[in-house]
């Protein structure tokens, strides 16, 4: 009788605790990152998106930016001050009252742990009568984008330890953090303290499914309520699954070709131009974006006004015009049909990674678009991380890679800092390699220099040019988030400047 | 025969634990030699799995290698974890910052409950079939059961799982496709997990059992009187027991395998899902927990299998294999 006993315990722990209860009435967002740490350096963007967490300024999908926990803003005349009026009766999730010395220490706190906001060079933040002010090592115009950085948000004083080390959440957007079951996934409530619209759903679960079939198949089972990067062969599945609608939006993300210009196969321009122009996008939005208008015929998409340029040259398909660049170049076809000059094989190898899908497919695409002109491509598919290894230790030839242009920070110039007008390595698969631009480093000081529309078009223009021009890459194609939708869901708007998914405009159907 | 089997036991158990320490810190050796020896900057891959593709940068890189002290010598690094193991410090992930014991033990209560499951499942399927198949050998049931082994044996456990996943997920909808959070997304991982071990499970089990039903205590017990069924129940399920213990000690290999596939299949948050992560993270600290958690659930298991063999079979004493 004891032993059975023993037995009966031992089953009844095994199946217990950790199995928590479903609840039907909540929120399941479903998307593919995992978060590690609940700290802002890490999980920033996803505490932000899922409106955990927020600062003085938030963006519209316009990409502009708006009050936040600020009411207002204003610059002192050099460009050096910058104070922000904030909000009055805001909460924090802990109860306490969001006031300028909690907003000012919690900067301190974080800034150090900042990303993309170093740029700013911020010298200090100061509480003042209802106001937080900030003072710039030198004038910086983007100042409002940059203040964006999810590293760093505003969080109550009851989110650090004694060391100043975050050690819990607590901010004031719409959803407070209940449990963390990391990395798998969030429990959030509703803040029912929240200074804007409070959310109408009391309770959200946040599931990070890395693999991308897993979450087609949430989603065809009607286990997710919003599950974000559906693959696009997943698409009609679930449209026909009666479970969940897809939704697309387009987002300012490029896939493109990195090119190391110091390669002798690509230093001339010429070349990249060829390369460029054997590229089939159209083929290759459709077949794998599911989308012609997703082809790329230059850097930034049609999306980003003031970035995007209908007057510029587009980079068509044109197999005559790239075969006769390479003649003309000397660029001369071998027994096999590949090109060489001076010995050396008009060839590479381009590496790819597997976590966004359609990129091996597109790399396989370009293999055979290439052969057209005489470049023996080869694939290697790897980690992401083996791109900015290459390009890092000089080993690069081709890369295929992504960019999502205002990620994070709501400006491209944020980007086109690290990946075109910098000496420092890169660290991501996404810039130029061995290219250097001096015109282009001058555009970006200027932009920083000043916040007036009239003069920063000229010179987004001129950053446009360039790359358009100089092809230290080479665009394919853009993208678009395909969200799926469970039809007990309505209010949702993608934000195409992926900046938040507004969870607490959401509701269920009665 | 109870003298010897009560010398017997603390020694192999004392010889087992050596062995279960021993096989775990080869394999931790290994684990960490394999790790280093992958191509790539160890600090630039941890930063990306703990900070995101689009969010690592060269300081955020630098600092990692700084705090992680990736820049020593790799036999100072691995001389250092051998220091902590022995004071029973298994380290911190390099990507959560969390203790390594802390989140194997998170995962292991998870893949523990999986791997019960899937293992029940299978032998309740399993021992039926096999004895069935055993008593009456090349029969209707013993063909059909040879041919569904050699279906399922056939079939890699990531396509069991997608199978089950079209049928049980998206044409009858019965049950979740992934997750962790409530008892029935146990359901496909293990059912995966067990059609995988249930099918060489079945055919160990007949042969055993058409092995036993040939000997000669069968006959005698046959001759005395009892019935095939009565004879086999009496006489022979001691005896045929030994092989399938021994085998379903050997199949934690296999079930190890599983989880890799499976818990990844479904979002399973178990060992197999975090050793994964680890490899592509560069997650040294929890690599080598994951080998030593492994490797002295191997030799546990192993040791128990053996203390169940020397249960049904003490002869097993006698021959020395206690004593060894």
């Amino acid at each position: 009788m004891p032993r059975n006993i023993w037995l009966a315990a031992l089953i009844a722990a095994m199946f217990a605790s950790p199995l928590s209860a479903f609840a039907q009435d909540e929120l399941r967002v479903v998307e593919p990152f995992q978060l590690q740490r609940l700290d802002t350096q890490t999980g920033g963007f996803q505490l932000r998106a899922n409106g955990v967490t927020e600062t003085l300024v938030q963006t519209n999908p316009e990409a502009s930016v708006l009050p936040a926990l600020a009411e207002r803003w204003e610059t002192s005349a050099d460009g050096l001050h910058w104070t922000f009026y904030l909000r009055p009766d805001v909460t924090f999730h802990d109860g306490t009252s969001m006031t300028p010395e909690t907003v000012a220490a919690s900067f301190k706190a974080l800034l150090p742990k900042g990303n993309l906001i170093k740029n700013a060079k911020i010298k200090d933040v100061t509480a003042g009568e209802g106001t937080v002010t900030f003072t710039l090592e030198q004038p910086f115009a983007p100042f409002l984008a940059y203040l964006l950085d999810p590293a760093v948000p505003v969080l109550a004083p009851s989110s650090f330890g004694p060391d100043g080390e975050v050690t819990a959440i607590v901010s004031t957007g719409p959803y407070r953090i209940e449990s963390a079951e990391l990395p798998q996934g969030l429990n959030l409530v509703r803040h029912d303290a929240y200074w804007g619209e409070v959310a109408k759903i009391e309770r959200v679960r946040v599931d990070g499914v890395p693999n991308p079939e897993t979450r087609v198949n949430i989603a065809l089972a009607g286990e997710g309520d919003l599950v974000l990067e559906i693959p696009t062969t997943a698409i009609a599945r679930v449209d026909r699954s009666g479970e969940a609608k897809i939704v697309r939006a387009p987002v300012p993300r490029v896939v493109m070709m990195l090119v190391n210009v110091k390669k002798p196969q690509f230093a001339d321009v010429g070349i990249r131009r060829a390369l460029s122009l054997a590229v089939n996008r159209e083929a290759i939005a459709v077949t794998v974006m599911g989308n012609a208008e997703l082809a790329a015929n230059q850097y930034f998409p049609p999306a980003m006004k003031g970035w995007h340029f209908d007057d510029f040259k587009p980079q068509t398909f044109n197999l005559t015009e790239a075969n006769r660049i390479l003649e003309e170049l000397g660029w001369v076809r071998g027994a096999d049909g590949i090109r060489e000059k001076d010995g050396i094989k008009f060839a590479g190898m381009m590496q790819t990674f597997p976590q966004r899908a359609y990129l091996p497919v597109i790399a396989e695409a370009l293999q055979a678009q290439l052969k057209e002109i005489g470049f023996d491509l080869t694939i290697q598919v790897g980690e992401s991380s083996l791109i900015p290894e290459a390009q890092n230790n000089g080993t690069l030839e081709l890369g295929l890679g992504i960019r999502t242009m205002i990620y994070q920070v709501p400006d491209p110039v944020a980007r086109l800092t690290t990946d075109f007008a910098t000496d420092e390595p890169s660290t991501d698969a996404t810039g130029a390699t061995g290219w250097k631009s001096e015109a282009m480093r001058e555009a970006v000081a200027a932009y920083n220099r000043t916040s007036d529309p009239a003069e920063r078009l000229p010179l987004q223009r001129k950053m446009a040019e360039i790359l358009q021009d100089e092809l230290p890459v080479i665009p394919i194609t853009f993208t678009d988030e395909k969200y799926a939708i469970s039809e007990r869901l309505e209010g949702f708007v993608a934000d195409p400047v992926m900046q938040t998914r507004p969870l607490n405009h959401l509701s269920f159907k009665e | 025969m109870q003298r010897a089997v009560r010398h017997a036991i603390p020694r192999a158990v004392f010889r087992r634990v050596l062995e279960a320490i021993a096989v775990a810190l080869i394999l931790a050796t290994i684990c960490f030699a394999l790790v280093h020896a992958i191509p790539g900057d160890m600090a630039l891959r941890t930063a990306v799995s703990r900070l995101g593709v689009e969010n690592t940068s060269p300081g955020a890189v630098e600092q990692i290698r700084e705090s992680e002290m990736l820049s020593r010598p790799l036999i100072a690094q691995y001389g250092d974890w051998l220091g902590a193991v022995v004071t029973g410090d298994i380290g911190r992930s390099f990507v959560s910052g969390r203790p390594v014991a802390e989140e194997l033990l998170g995962a292991s209560g998870y893949t523990l409950r999986l791997a019960a499951i899937a293992w029940l499942l299978s032998y309740a399927f399993a021992l039926p079939l096999g004895i069935a198949a055993g008593l009456a050998p090349n029969g209707a049931l013993d063909r059909a059961t040879a041919l569904a082994a050699a279906a399922l044996s056939s079939l890699p456990t990531f396509m069991i799982g997608i199978a089950l996943i079209s049928v049980f997920v998206l044409s009858l909808d019965w049950l979740p496709p992934a997750g962790y959070r409530r008892p029935e997304h146990l359901v496909l991982p293990a059912l995966t997990l067990a059609l995988g071990l249930m099918a060489p499970s079945v055919r160990i089990i007949r042969n055993a059992v058409v092995e036993v039903q040939d000997a000669s205590y069968m006959t005698y017990a046959r001759i005395r009187g009892f019935g095939r069924i009565k004879a086999f129940a009496r006489h022979g399920l001691r005896n045929a027991g030994v092989p399938i213990v021994t085998f379903a000690a050997l199949q934690f290999a296999y079930l190890m395998d599983g989880f890799f596939v499976v818990e990844t299949l479904f979002n399973y948050p178990g060992i197999g899902d975090a050793m994964v992560k680890a490899l592509l993270a560069r997650d040294v600290p929890v690599v080598m927990g994951c080998a030593l958690l492994i490797g002295t659930t191997y030799a546990g298991i192993s040791l128990l299998a053996y203390l169940i063999c020397m249960a049904l079979d003490p002869r097993l004493v006698d021959e020395g294999h206690g004593s060894r």
